[in-house]
């Protein structure tokens, strides 16, 4: 049956059709499926015939019925993208010289870029390994008090159960604490059996809470995370360490012994795998049991619950909102630290530190290394100039080289090309360059990454595993398209706006648009490059300085030579005079800390002005006898210490020449009084040294006392020999140290330091920054200089016989050189006028963070400037060399 | 037959093709099929084999006559070639001597 005129079926699957299954079998199908419609409505009803039509349309969709890709319709796109392909690499071919120019540009660029990217990663995913970083605060506080305002990022690691019996929210709190409060190196020793003994000084040893590892994420090689430090007693190490003390023995079960000023016994119960190197705090060992402090006040500071001892990190609900927590710690506040906070006037201010903060965002002090988010920040800038030093590379060498196709293009466009298909063609040239580049940086980033010096230049850890690195794959894919795009788009908009008829003629010559646009990307690439020249030459100036200023004291020839253990005052002195018996010894003291260390050790003090008695917060450096001579320290006032006078040992001061300006003195400072914070008399000032530089010169100078050694207590470190040398005969002087140190502590370990190294370790991250520069603007003058190499040979060739009528009329090689080399210098002379307040703002925020700064001179920016100059010269003229000096005859003899 | 194989709908296709004779084009086929089979198919199955078989050499096809319940469009007739026969043939003898080799099913036991 025929059903009346207007049922039909529905339409709208088959527009669906129409566009997706291929045009050649349509006529066919849509007469099955009409013809089958009405079948239907015969076998069914209208419905159910509609419903089975829209079925079997959607049942069509199936890749032996669909369109080919490119099919038939487009086929003439397809092909002519085909085509832009071998014509790219007919290009390529043709001109060798200006792609493979091209192409170190870009290698290079991406590589950069690609390592950037692996750097910054780095940078920005400190500790976001930890699954549970958003429920983890690290609590630290600030001390206010008379004359004293720090931030510390340890708290008392009595605070965290305190915090959790009046907050309910608290889930949990870990705690970390140093081996030894006053201590940062404990000895390590395992010792298997008789005669067989490793022992190694570790400075990463933390005790810990028995719940660390239901919060910190680790992957455990041997034990069980939730067991393994529930008992006292027991160990958990890295993977690394359990190999440089076990080697390929099963580590479980084994006895190690950690000494320090106590010494105590560990099993170890447990081996993870090695820390990320992005992770804020560091450890190596973790123990168990975090023995409780006596309750009572504590030298210096009141109260136990002040006195900083663990790093501490709480653990809230995710809902938790840290802005309440100042609100809720009044409570704490009132009930355990009123009684110190009247007596010294306190301010105590807790904060929370969300876990993935820590890194950049803590302010605290005597902290673990921090990151430099305005460095970071300032490298992410840099290798992306550098990237876009490539883009300009290119876009300048392409359309300058465009003048060489603007027959092709011609010809092209009377054959109907259209300017988009013309755009995709240059485009599709650049994408196929990149990505070639691309392939090659792989494999140089790789090889850079692994096989170079690279990750101890920049002190990380990177790894190049390009498959298992989202972040990299995309962000360097990113790379690729954005220098395709940036690269190509100019190019590609450009090189086919000639009109057909001009460039069919060959009429064209050198815009003065594009002329222009390429003079002011050249420039650009000029500036970038002094930019981060000079930067690089100033850093450089400021790590001179740093190793060379006097810094109150002679650093060279002082060895340092750790003191094994609690010696007592007569066994020191037994040591030194042992010592000083070497002839090539000049003389030998003992500290118990030297400049450099970073050690802080710091005492409130009442110091006496005008009858008054001022609160301070001051450094102290307990030392031997002939300190001062063998430091090579200037006394200005005063007298140094009678080291036989019982006096001088238990009551005398030496302060340095800021403590006069920070007391504020008129008067002689011989003879003022000290007394401890809590009012106890000390004793008095005897003498005043010139000022010297304790701390790194990042920092001021700050007042300091230094004190005579006493018996060692219970709770201070046993120090450093100091040893002057004479500099001559340096190894024999080494063995003979060593021999004696047998002698007098048979079985300790014996390492040896020289001062002026431990000094420069302090200028590690500077050092490192003027590293990474120094790379980077080598890196960018490299890419500059290829693009001029480029665009010189290039515009000589362009004026070939413009050349040759010149010399035709007598002009010499010398002339003809400037004249194709003084556009250049002009650009040159241009990007130095930029470049130099540019990088005058920018090197003058570096210096900022030292209190002791070279002085800036006009020729630190003349000289970098200068030497461009010539450099750019030199290579302008070797490659327009051979055009001058070619034979007139040739450059003209075709006309 | 080593190298072309036909897929068991393939081949009954194939043989509603040379049973259909002049009449075999898509729907006649579908149609056919369906009666044989006793469930339902879709166009979009019945297609993708056809097309599927012209290209592999077992079909040719031309096109017929158009009917007003088509809306105007022409029919596709479709055709086996001496290959696609000669591959029937095939696949029966190998059918048929596997017929032959399977032992007798349910006589051993009874």
């Amino acid at each position: 049956m025929k059903g009346s005129q207007n049922i039909s079926p529905p339409r709208w699957p088959f527009k669906l059709l129409q566009r997706l299954v291929r045009e050649s079998y349509l006529e066919e199908i849509e007469g099955d499926m009409e013809e089958r419609f009405y079948d239907n409505i015969e076998k069914y009803n209208i419905k159910k015939a509609r419903q089975l039509y829209v079925l079997d349309s959607f049942k069509l969709l199936r890749p032996g019925l669909a369109r080919k890709l490119g099919g038939d319709v487009r086929l003439n796109q397809y092909g002519m993208l085909l085509n832009h392909f071998k014509f790219t690499f007919r290009l390529f071919a043709k001109n060798k010289f200006y792609t493979s120019l091209n192409l170190t540009g870009l290698v290079l660029g991406i590589t950069c870029g690609l390592i950037g990217i692996l750097y910054l990663q780095n940078e920005f995913t400190y500790d976001l390994h930890h699954t549970q970083h958003e429920k983890i605060f690290r609590l630290t506080n600030r001390i206010q008090m008379t004359g004293f305002d720090v931030s510390y990022a340890k708290t008392a690691q009595e605070l965290p159960p305190l915090i959790k019996e009046n907050l309910p929210e608290l889930i949990s709190y870990v705690r970390f604490v140093p081996f030894d409060e006053e201590e940062q190196t404990v000895t390590v020793i395992y010792e298997p059996g008789e005669g067989f003994r490793k022992q190694f000084y570790e400075e990463r040893l933390m005790r810990a809470d028995s719940n660390v590892f239901s919060f910190f994420t680790h992957e455990f090689v041997f034990g069980d995370p939730a067991t393994c430090l529930l008992e006292p007693n027991k160990m958990v190490l890295t993977e690394s360490m359990a190999r440089k003390y076990f080697g390929n023995d099963p580590p479980m079960g084994k006895l190690i012994t950690v000494k320090s000023i106590k010494e105590e016994n560990f099993v170890v119960s447990g081996v993870i795998k090695d820390l990320p190197d992005n992770s804020h705090l560091k450890y190596d060992f973790l123990v168990s049991g975090i023995p409780s402090r006596p309750w009572v006040p504590y030298a210096g500071f009141g109260h136990t619950i002040w006195n900083p001892s663990s790093y501490s990190y709480l653990i809230f609900p995710e809902s938790y909102d840290a802005s309440d927590f100042a609100d809720e710690f009044r409570p704490i506040f009132k009930q355990h630290f009123t009684s110190t906070a009247m007596e010294l006037g306190g301010i105590y201010t807790p904060t929370l530190e969300p876990l993935a903060d820590v890194h950049f965002k803590s302010t605290t002090q005597f902290d673990e290394p921090q990151g430099n988010l305005s460095f970071v920040y300032i490298f992410g800038c840099v290798v992306s100039l550098v990237v876009l030093m490539v883009c300009i590379n290119y876009v300048n060498l392409s359309t300058a080289k465009s003048l060489s196709r603007t027959r092709e293009m011609g010809v092209r466009k009377v054959l109907g090309t259209t300017r988009r298909a013309l755009l995709y063609s240059v485009l599709i040239e650049t994408l196929v360059l990149v990505i070639f580049a691309y392939l090659i940086s792989l494999l140089c980033a790789y090889l850079i990454i692994h096989a170079s010096p690279l990750n101890d230049l920049i002190g990380k850890e990177l790894t190049f595993n390009f498959f298992q690195n989202s972040t990299l794959m995309l962000g360097s894919v990113g790379v690729v398209l954005l220098v395709s795009l940036l690269s190509g788009i100019y190019p590609g908009l450009y090189i086919p706006s000639y009109s057909t008829v001009d460039s069919l003629k060959g009429n064209i010559k050198m815009q003065g648009s594009s002329s222009f646009f390429r003079r002011g990307l050249t420039t650009l690439q000029f500036t970038i490059s002094l930019l981060v020249i000079i930067s690089t030459v100033v850093m450089g100036r400021q790590l001179k300085y740093m190793q060379n200023k006097d810094l109150g004291y002679r650093k060279e020839n002082l060895l340092l030579l750790r003191i094994p253990d609690k010696l007592s005052r007569d066994m020191l002195q037994t040591s030194i005079s042992e010592f000083t018996q070497t002839p090539d010894i000049l003389s030998a003291t003992y500290a118990t800390t030297f400049p450099g260390s970073g050690s802080e050790n710091t005492s409130v003090f009442k110091i006496e002005k005008d009858g008054e008695y001022l609160q301070k917060e001051l450094r102290q450096n307990f030392v031997g006898d002939n300190y001062l001579e063998t430091m090579e320290m200037e006394l200005l006032e005063g007298r140094g210490f009678f080291t036989d006078s019982e006096e001088d040992i238990l009551n005398s001061f030496i302060a340095n020449e800021a403590m006069i300006k920070a007391m504020g003195w008129t008067d002689s400072p011989i003879g003022k009084t000290v007394k401890r914070w809590d009012g106890k008399k000390l004793g008095q000032v005897i003498g005043v040294v010139k000022d010297y530089n304790f701390y790194s010169l990042h920092n001021q100078i700050d007042p300091m006392f230094i004190r005579l050694y006493k018996e060692p207590d219970e709770d201070e470190s046993a120090g450093y020999f100091h040893i002057r040398l004479s500099g001559k005969n340096l190894s024999e002087t080494l063995v003979t140290i060593e021999e004696k140190w047998k002698h007098l502590f048979d079985g300790q370990i014996f390492e040896f330091e020289f001062l002026d190294q431990k000094i420069d370790n302090q200028y590690k991250a500077d050092k490192r920054q003027n590293e990474m520069f120094a790379v980077l603007s080598s890196i960018s003058i490299i890419i500059a200089l290829l693009g001029l190499i480029g665009l010189a040979l290039y515009s000589a060739t362009q004026k070939t016989k413009e050349i040759g009528i010149r010399k035709v009329l007598g002009a010499s090689i010398s002339n003809i050189l400037t004249l194709l080399s003084k556009e250049y210098l002009w650009l040159t002379i241009l990007a130095c006028v930029i470049a130099m307040p540019l990088s005058y703002l920018f090197i003058q925020e570096w210096l900022n963070s030292f209190a002791f700064r070279t002085s800036i001179y006009w020729w630190h920016f003349a000289v970098p400037s200068i030497l461009m100059l010539v450099l750019i010269f030199v290579i302008v003229s070797s490659q327009s060399m051979k055009v001058a000096r070619s034979n007139p005859i040739d450059s003209l003899k075709d006309e | 037959m080593k190298k072309t194989r036909l897929g068991e709908f393939q081949e009954l296709i194939l043989m509603t093709v040379i049973v259909l004779e002049e009449d075999a084009y898509g729907n006649e086929i579908q149609r056919n099929l369906e009666e044989r089979l006793n469930e339902r198919l879709s166009t979009g199955a019945i297609q993708t084999a056809l097309k599927r078989m012209e290209e592999k050499g077992f079909l040719t096809s031309e096109w017929g006559k158009a009917t007003q319940k088509r809306g105007g469009k022409r029919k596709r007739i479709y055709s086996a070639t001496s290959y696609a026969h000669q591959v029937l043939r095939d696949m029966k003898e190998v059918r048929a001597s596997l017929w032959e080799a399977m032992p007798q099913l349910g006589t051993t036991n009874v």
